[in-house]
């Protein structure tokens, strides 16, 4: 605790069991393609709860910085480890996660789409299916993890940071 | 008391810093967004890919391509962006918070499902504008409840002018 009454030192509360428990939920939410879906949602909740169970378990109330910095660290740790999973599941198996869904789900909507874009959409979809996985494709998936985790743990960590506001400030 | 102003008595430096830092970033961001949809930037567009379903019916085209993100996304990024922008105008004022900034973000984050929801059961087919706004309202209402809620620290001069504030309010 710090000296200072009212305020817990954040030294003291280490942020593993926010991580993981973040981590965990966007790793769950980001293996599956729903996430093209839903946008940067999963991240968003992934943030969210990580930021939420760090102020349960502590009993503290959060700057939005550190919230932030909770939620986009376990959104980096699922969304990274999501990505790696799906990798290896490739390269080993030739078979990428939940792609066929998304592909029925991409047909689905071409079909429905006026002719140009419906076009469009198919030519996207060979695309897809002849992608092969290269370097170029791992450097391209380190970016979007950051720039995904960067912008949906921001708003999830922002968010819970705000909404629980009992206990001490932590500092 | 002391406590009381602390929570209520708004807009602190620090969080004036995140309203700069966040306006930055977002400017960033969309400025980012519309060279890569002028430059038709595959690189670019991969890179949002996990971020946005990046449907082209769905998104505004700018020049000769879309952008990376749908009209939602788009809006949501220019309510943040913009509502940081307003904070850290507003920046002499001191803010307080309004309990219909909560009750604004709940109605537009339900009606953002309901829209959703409502097209993909197919009972009405939404437009490209009515889901930026829906978008944009999102991404205001966010912000300015985010910032007037986050409970910082004031320092004692800002402490003093808050107190002296909500004096003069009663």
């Amino acid at each position: 605790m710090s000296d200072e009454p009212g305020i817990v030192n954040l030294d003291d509360c280490p942020m593993k069991p926010g991580l993981a428990a973040g981590g965990v939920v966007a790793f769950v939410l980001t293996l599956f393609p729903m996430s093209y879906a839903l946008c940067c949602l999963p991240l968003v909740l992934g943030g969210f709860f990580a930021t939420t169970i760090f102020c349960f378990k502590y009993k503290v109330r959060l700057e939005l910085k550190y919230g932030m910095k909770i939620a986009i660290l376990a959104c980096l740790l699922g969304f990274g480890a999501s990505t790696v999973v799906y990798d290896l599941v490739w390269l080993a198996f030739d078979y990428r996660i939940g792609f066929e869904w998304y592909v029925s789900f991409l047909i689905g909507l071409a079909e429905s789409a006026p002719p140009p874009s419906g076009d469009q959409l198919f030519e996207s979809i060979e695309l897809l299916r002849e992608q092969s996985f290269g370097i170029g494709t791992f450097v391209q998936q380190i970016f979007t993890v950051i720039l995904a985790s960067g912008i949906g743990g921001a708003i999830g960590g922002a968010l819970a940071s705000v909404l629980f506001k009992k206990g001490a400030l932590g500092q | 008391m002391r406590g009381e102003r602390r929570e209520y008595a708004g807009l602190t430096r620090s969080l004036r810093r995140v309203a700069i830092y966040g306006a930055m970033l977002g400017s960033m961001l969309l400025a980012s967004l519309f060279l890569i949809a002028w430059n038709e930037w595959e690189f670019g567009h991969s890179l949002f890919s996990h971020l946005c379903h990046q449907k082209s019916e769905r998104s505004f085209g700018f020049g000769p391509s879309h952008l990376a993100v749908c009209s939602r996304c788009i809006g949501i990024y220019f309510g943040m962006t913009g509502s940081c922008a307003i904070a850290w105008l507003q920046a002499k004022k001191v803010f307080t918070l309004n309990p219909w900034v909560g009750m604004i973000l709940g109605i537009s984050a339900i009606a953002n499902l309901l829209d959703f929801g409502f097209e993909w059961f197919g009972f009405y087919q939404n437009t490209i504008w009515t889901r930026a706004l829906l978008g944009l309202l999102t991404g205001i209402s966010l912000v300015l409840f985010v910032l007037l809620r986050s409970p910082y620290r004031m320092d004692r001069k800002e402490e003093k002018a808050a107190s002296m504030h909500l004096l003069e309010r009663g």
